[in-house]
């Protein structure tokens, strides 16, 4: 077992998977653009530009939505084809598929969507052309995502939105926001709750940068005043969107989670830590990481065991339990173990100048300065969809049976 | 009644410093030239206050104060969150002044330090990144010093070079900032203090530029790194304290599910944890000082200092950062700040890298043999 080759670690390797192993492998080699290989490879902040190149490579070849249904162009995957084929491309360096599109709005719309919203949206996300965020959480919605505020009132055609979103990832790339609003605060607050198309260009919508403590740009406040909707742009029946949120949620709980990029983030922080600290004088300290390193690795064969697990479980339609639950809240904990041994290589060196660096700058140089701004931006990982603490608070529920 | 923390070097100097510091932080949100510029101001006033004089004789003008003055300052900053480089502009530039032999002289730079008539940044070369060559009664100076700490605009580089070939070894040479071919460049650290890289294009120093080499420079180079780490914790105590406040208070005040966050045992347990962990590092801090009184403290006191620093203050910025949820985040808020201080002072000086090799080359194999 060798986290450097998952080829040996078991399970995923049918003399069938080995063969499509290789064709995504020479696929991602021949298509992925160079420039988006190299951002993957130093774990540089990724924006629409990378996102939506491998987006447009794989739409080409027909792999545009492998966890899609055929008949809305998916490649008709198994779960274990659609996570070999997601270990082979992180293993080559291509980004994850942007998840707001293929993931989210996307599953939303062929669940709960009209035919015409489905002809409308659909094309746009599997060719990469129309880029999405998620308008949710809100100053006072956080944890507490139900207690949102932002009003949408019916007139004739059209709703009219006043309200503000916070924490909307990349909305200041993105072409629509799905968004969750309120228009009914008669009952219980999850029953008012209606999930709007909007298209960020509206008039009435503006977007404001919010600085994080990592240097990198993600997230953004956006302000609807009096934006107009029309009610062609309803996704389903108003006050149901809490159960299509609902829907999303138990979608997310089989799946890659991610796995195969940690595995090469820690391959990253492997050579990291070989690079900085090499040499005699340096031995106690290299020894410290390598000991976490190698606890990591132990952590980390246990998740990519535990992620086809679930998919074989699923697979047989076996309860998944608190197991699901479980592995994200091991993955967001290990990946910011993992980021922290590359900060302890590179800190020394790399907390005075990494902001200092300027835009072009050579790869390695970009790779070493990366695991601090990356070692700030995963403090995230525990917060961003459902903190740790809400977490736990589920999967008590399901251990103790209430 | 909440948690208030008390200042291990109470006093004038602490409460100034806070003050001023407080009237900076509020006005800084972000990276960057914003930090730049807020910072100068800092040091103006900061030189007002008399900070560059504490550590400098009263023969030339100064106080005649000592460490643990300086600490009372490190800690004001660190509970307002400001970050200046006081270890290198208020000891180290006035320690190694002070090994020139005219250096309480009237008009000497050291007198026109205290009086802050010059503002002298010290530039540490350790790698070879620096060349030192003879010509006639002249030096000629060509290379780079990067990550130089600096507020203010220097009038005078101090500049420490560990390996020169016209010396044969260590020496310090004093360079004037407008000297022709000295080029610098400013960018914020990961705690936004702004520091530079200084580039050297045949800049030429005359002799009385040099002054100090060998082993005294060496030797004083050391108690500035053991000094740094003694004053850097005296801030770290600041921050830290000023952490917790903010994060209870934060808490009393954050409702979800209409209820204050602050009624969530596992929050009040993460809260808990951050304390206890401030309050034992405080003691240290404590003890390091007690023993700093006539001399600097064995080099094992300090490099265990170093590494409780670096952890603790791992542990209370990753706890402050999650206990605010997403707000904490974010640049403007005070606690984020903060919490990148503490992230930032473990890096200093040498960091757990070099500090617990060294504590642990003095524990164990003594204990060996």
């Amino acid at each position: 077992m060798d986290i450097s080759n998952m080829d040996t670690v078991s399970a995923l390797n049918t003399p069938e998977e080995h063969s499509f192993r290789e064709e995504v492998a020479a696929f991602a080699q021949a298509n992925c653009p160079a420039e988006v290989r190299a951002a993957v490879a130093s774990n540089a902040k990724l924006t629409r530009k990378e996102y939506s190149a491998w987006q447009k490579a794989l739409y080409q070849r027909g792999w545009a939505a492998p966890g899609w249904p055929v008949e809305y162009g998916g490649t008709g995957w198994d779960l274990r084809q659609r996570y070999v084929f997601e270990e082979v491309a992180a293993a080559n360096n291509c980004p994850p598929q942007y998840h707001h599109g293929i993931g989210h709005i996307g599953p939303v719309l062929m669940e709960f969507g009209s035919k015409e919203q489905k002809e409308r949206f659909l094309p746009g996300i599997l060719n990469g052309t129309d880029w999405w965020c998620q308008g949710y959480s809100e100053p006072g919605a956080g944890s507490d995502l139900a207690s949102l505020k932002t009003q949408a009132v019916l007139t004739d055609d059209h709703y009219v939105v006043n309200g503000q979103k916070v924490w909307t990832s990349h909305a200041h790339e993105a072409d629509l926001m799905y968004t969750l609003v309120r228009t009914d605060s008669s009952g219980r607050k999850q029953e008012g709750i209606t999930l709007l198309l909007i298209p960020l260009d509206t008039p009435g919508v503006s977007i404001r940068p919010i600085q994080t403590i990592d240097g990198w740009h993600h997230v953004n406040e956006v302000f609807l005043d009096n934006v107009v909707v029309p009610v062609a742009n309803r996704v389903g029946e108003e006050g149901k969107a809490w159960g299509y949120a609902k829907y999303l949620l138990d979608r997310e709980r089989v799946g890659a989670s991610a796995v195969p990029q940690l595995v090469q983030l820690l391959k990253g922080a492997q050579r990291a830590v070989a690079q900085q600290l090499g040499g005699v004088a340096l031995t106690r300290a290299r020894h410290a990481l390598e000991e976490r390193l190698l606890y990591a690795e132990a952590d980390l064969i246990g998740v990519r065991e535990l992620a086809v697990k679930a998919i074989d479980d699923a697979k047989h339609g076996r309860p998944l339990g608190s197991r699901p639950s479980a592995l994200k809240l091991k993955c967001s904990e290990l990946s910011q173990d993992i980021v922290a041994i590359g900060l302890d290589a590179v800190g020394q060196d790399m907390a005075p100048r990494f902001l200092g660096l300027g835009s072009d700058i050579a790869p390695e140089l970009a790779f070493e300065a990366n695991w601090v701004h990356n070692y700030l931006f995963y403090r995230s990982k525990t917060i961003a969809g459902g903190t740790s603490e809400i977490l736990r608070n589920v999967i008590a529920r399901e251990l103790f049976g209430a | 009644m909440t948690f208030t923390a008390q200042a291990l070097f109470p006093g004038d100097i602490h409460d100034s410093a806070f003050r001023l510091g407080g009237d900076v932080a509020k006005r800084t949100s972000s990276h960057g030239a914003d930090a730049l510029s807020l910072t100068r101001d800092a040091w103006n006033i900061a030189a007002t206050l008399g900070w560059p004089a504490l550590l400098v004789g009263e023969e030339a003008g100064g106080v005649g104060g000592g460490l643990h003055d300086l600490a009372g300052v490190s800690e004001g900053c660190g509970r307002a969150g400001l970050s200046l480089p006081l270890t290198s502009m208020c000891y180290a530039a006035q320690r190694l002044l002070a090994l020139s032999t005219d250096s309480s002289a009237e008009g000497s730079l050291l007198s026109q330090l205290a009086s802050g008539d010059a503002i002298v940044a010290v530039a540490h070369a350790q790698a070879n990144t620096m060349k030192v060559a003879q010509k006639g009664f002249s030096y000629v100076l060509t290379g780079e010093i990067t990550g130089v700490a600096t507020a203010g605009t220097p009038t005078h580089y101090l500049l420490s070079i560990d390996h020169a070939e016209a010396f044969e070894g260590a020496v310090l040479v004093c360079v004037r900032a407008d000297a022709p071919g000295l080029t610098t460049r400013y960018y914020p650290r990961l705690d936004a203090q702004p520091q530079s890289d200084l580039t050297f294009d045949e800049v030429v120093v005359d002799a009385e530029a040099v002054l100090a080499k060998g082993q005294a420079l060496t030797a004083a180079m050391a108690e500035i790194e053991s000094a740094g780490i003694l004053l850097e914790a005296a801030e770290v105590i600041g921050v830290m304290g000023r952490l917790i406040e903010a994060t209870i208070e934060y808490l009393l005040e954050r409702k979800q599910f209409a209820t204050a966050l602050s009624t969530f045992q596992v929050l009040r347990h993460q809260v808990v944890d951050m304390y206890v962990a401030y309050e034992n590092l405080r003691a240290l801090v404590q003890a390091a000082f007690d023993e700093a009184i006539e001399a600097l403290p064995a080099q094992r006191t300090v490099s265990l200092l170093k590494i409780a620093v670096g952890r603790s203050g791992r542990f209370l910025a990753e706890t402050a950062i999650q206990l605010h949820g997403g707000m904490g985040m974010t640049e403007e808020l005070l606690a984020a700040r903060l919490s990148r201080r503490l992230l930032m002072a473990e890096f200093e000086r040498g960091g757990t890298t070099r500090h617990l090799t060294l504590a642990a080359d003095a524990t164990f194999n003594n204990a060996r043999s």
